[in-house]
């Protein structure tokens, strides 16, 4: 696989806004996760909710105004909107119609769709301020990063449940490779819903206390909010952060919710993502996991784990700190793996204490700094047994050219 | 083959009614997706039922083996329907939602049930792009056969949407599927989609339909331009070379 260049990247999530927050909560190791304020259900939970006022659309554009807008927004306009100016020098060098935008989202603007909802259940009609084009279709945040950052190039969303984000990483890859654009601005956008936070307490899926991934005694997950946005660049970049060196997708063909009890599809997509990278299981520093919190999904990857790589594999969670943020989850992941490399050092996995006997692995609970990390991997999985493994690596190493 | 084109393997379509499809000049073209276990179909909704279904006649007429294919589905809405009744059941608070129609209400649910129906380990892609659904999951097809893949299978669908969701005119439920590959011969090719400028229109129809006068082309055999998509402040065309023509 050809490898592209990472020149920026953002992240906002409960953490706060910036990536600096993320890599102090990343350090600091203190949870995000609080009693929900934006949305309170009759039934105890802890939810990953950004709590900073996020900016405004800007009036222009307000036919985009959703929350999942904003949050993207947020992801533009924090740490001095660097990455704002990243994507228009990208821009400048290469053309607005050869820059293009992949979001992956689980939600997109949904928390609007229901409140219009319930102005038509109240008022007999549907909230003036909705509109299901440009907020709730599936293509909603993507098509406003494109109108905020003036790009003309390709522009879609994706959304595959909790690897949307991790996909969409992966066609801007191909997006460059197959010579379709020469940047890419790709990530994930989620935020708050009734629709998640009762759709999976309906499916006994979520904590009634903060997650604790790996556990023995997890419960299920904490849901979060946020965006994580790259820029993905080809041989034209400039000066490149770190580098996208394999990528692997697969489907378990199992069930819709519940993943494959041995991890045959995370097992293929990491297996996949290496041979693309031409790296051996040995050469991997660190392993984000997916990790959920929930009894079968962190059963099922740990189980891939160990089928692929030697004990010593260092792996941690990390939604202990940000909620699982869904749609968002593959990049802002990305991103943390992406920080790993960049300040050297293996997050740890917060809120876990005791780690599940079956896990034979190096989980790594506390961070650890370190000064010989190369390569790191992020794994997402969704519903629809639909999963994504990504490769990155510092910009100095030397892969293989596999498939 | 030019390996600039991509080569049409097969192609297939579904409507939710089939008076709509004769009009068209699709005959056939009803909802049959007998790919699906008999307990999967009671539960399903119109728009994975008719992607089904499109993705099933593409691959019979490809002669391809469905668990071998890679899986882009592209939808503006995707499962609208669910979609309206989990947000109804949310206005009254009427909770607990079910958890079958919620994880039915993902946008992943048709290429979901698809893998899992005919077998496949393969890569499956959720995608929309409004209007533009179509054309972008072209693209996304090109992008896979340039670089991981050598056949895939785009499903394009859209399911017609509540007046609460969309008010802008009717959406005709429809889904249109393509077996697409590279290097092979005797084929009809299809060129890499491109844009053209033209004056912005509301969008008045179902996304998916912009796939009609392409497969329209291919059942006569056709070579010449076509437009794949609809309304927009530019419209995508694709260049369809049929050497039978």
């Amino acid at each position: 696989m050809k490898a592209v260049n990472i020149t920026a990247y953002s992240a906002v999530t409960a953490c706060g806004l910036g990536c600096k927050r993320l890599l102090h909560a990343l350090f600091e190791q203190v949870t995000c996760l609080h009693k929900p304020y934006l949305i309170q259900p009759d039934f105890p939970i802890y939810t990953g909710e950004i709590r900073e006022v996020l900016p405004e659309v800007q009036p222009d554009l307000n036919i985009y105004n959703s929350r999942n807008a904003r949050i993207a927004l947020a992801a533009l306009d924090c740490e001095a909107s660097a990455f704002r100016e990243a994507v228009a020098t990208a821009v400048q060098r290469y053309g607005a119609e050869r820059v293009g935008v992949i979001i992956g989202t689980s939600t997109s603007g949904i928390y609007e769709t229901e409140r219009s909802y319930q102005h038509h259940a109240q008022h007999g009609v549907v909230a003036e301020s909705f509109d299901m084009q440009h907020q709730h279709a599936w293509v909603a945040t993507a098509d406003f990063l494109k109108h905020e950052l003036q790009l003309s190039g390709i522009c879609y969303g994706i959304s595959t449940a909790c690897s949307s984000s991790g996909k969409a990483i992966a066609a801007g890859q191909r997006m460059i490779e197959s010579g379709l654009c020469d940047a890419m601005v790709v990530g994930g956008v989620d935020s708050m819903c009734h629709l998640t936070i009762h759709g999976f307490h309906s499916l006994e899926l979520t904590a009634p206390t903060p997650c604790t991934p790996l556990d023995q005694h997890r419960n299920g997950i904490s849901l979060g909010e946020g965006a994580g946005l790259l820029l993905l660049e080809g041989d034209g970049a400039e000066k490149a952060m770190a580098r996208l060196v394999g990528y692997g997708e697969s489907s378990d063909a199992h069930h819709m919710t519940a993943p494959h009890p041995e991890g045959a599809g995370s097992k293929q997509a990491m297996a996949i993502a290496l041979h693309r990278a031409g790296l051996d299981a040995h050469t991997i520093d660190y392993v984000n996991l997916h990790a959920t919190g929930t009894a079968l999904n962190d059963q099922s990857e740990m189980r891939a784990m160990a089928a692929l790589f030697d004990c010593d594999t260092r792996c941690s969670a990390t939604k202990g700190l940000t909620g699982h943020t869904l749609g968002a989850a593959g990049a802002i992941e990305a991103i943390i793996a992406l920080l790993a490399l960049e300040h050297q050092f293996i997050p740890g996995t917060c809120g876990l204490t005791e780690i599940d006997s079956e896990f034979t692995h190096a989980i790594v609970s506390e961070p650890i700094h370190e000064q010989c990390i190369k390569y790191v991997m992020s794994n997402n999985f969704g519903f629809g047994g639909n999963n994504v493994s990504l490769i990155f690596s510092t910009c100095n190493q030397q892969e293989g050219s596999h498939g | 083959m030019d390996k600039s084109t991509l080569a049409v393997l097969g192609y297939g379509m579904s409507f939710q009614d089939s008076e709509v499809a004769a009009t068209m000049g699709f005959e056939h073209a009803d909802m049959q997706p007998s790919v699906l276990p008999a307990r999967l179909r009671r539960r399903t909704s119109v728009a994975t039922k008719m992607a089904m279904t499109a993705a099933e006649r593409a691959c019979v007429m490809a002669a391809c083996e469905p668990s071998e294919l890679p899986v882009i589905f592209t939808s503006a809405l995707g499962e609208a329907g669910v979609t309206d009744q989990l947000c109804r059941e949310i206005a009254k608070e009427n909770f607990p939602l079910s958890p079958t129609k919620f994880h039915n209400s993902v946008h992943n649910t048709a290429s979901g049930y698809w893998s899992i129906a005919v077998g496949s380990k393969h890569p499956a892609m959720a995608m929309g792009g409004y209007q533009d659904s179509f054309a972008l999951g072209l693209m996304e097809a090109w992008s896979q056969l340039h670089t991981v893949a050598s056949r895939v299978l785009l499903v394009c669908y859209e399911e017609t949407p509540s007046d609460l969701l969309c008010q802008d005119g009717s959406w005709e439920g429809c889904a249109s599927a393509l077996v697409l590959g590279r290097g092979a011969a005797h084929q009809p090719q299809l060129g890499m989609p491109y844009t053209v400028p033209q004056v912005a229109a509301e969008l008045l129809t179902s996304p998916a339909l912009a796939a009609v006068p392409l497969l329209n082309m291919l059942q006569q055999g056709l070579s010449g331009k076509v437009q794949v998509s609809d309304a927009g402040v530019q419209g995508w065309y694709v260049d369809v070379l049929n050497d039978d023509a």
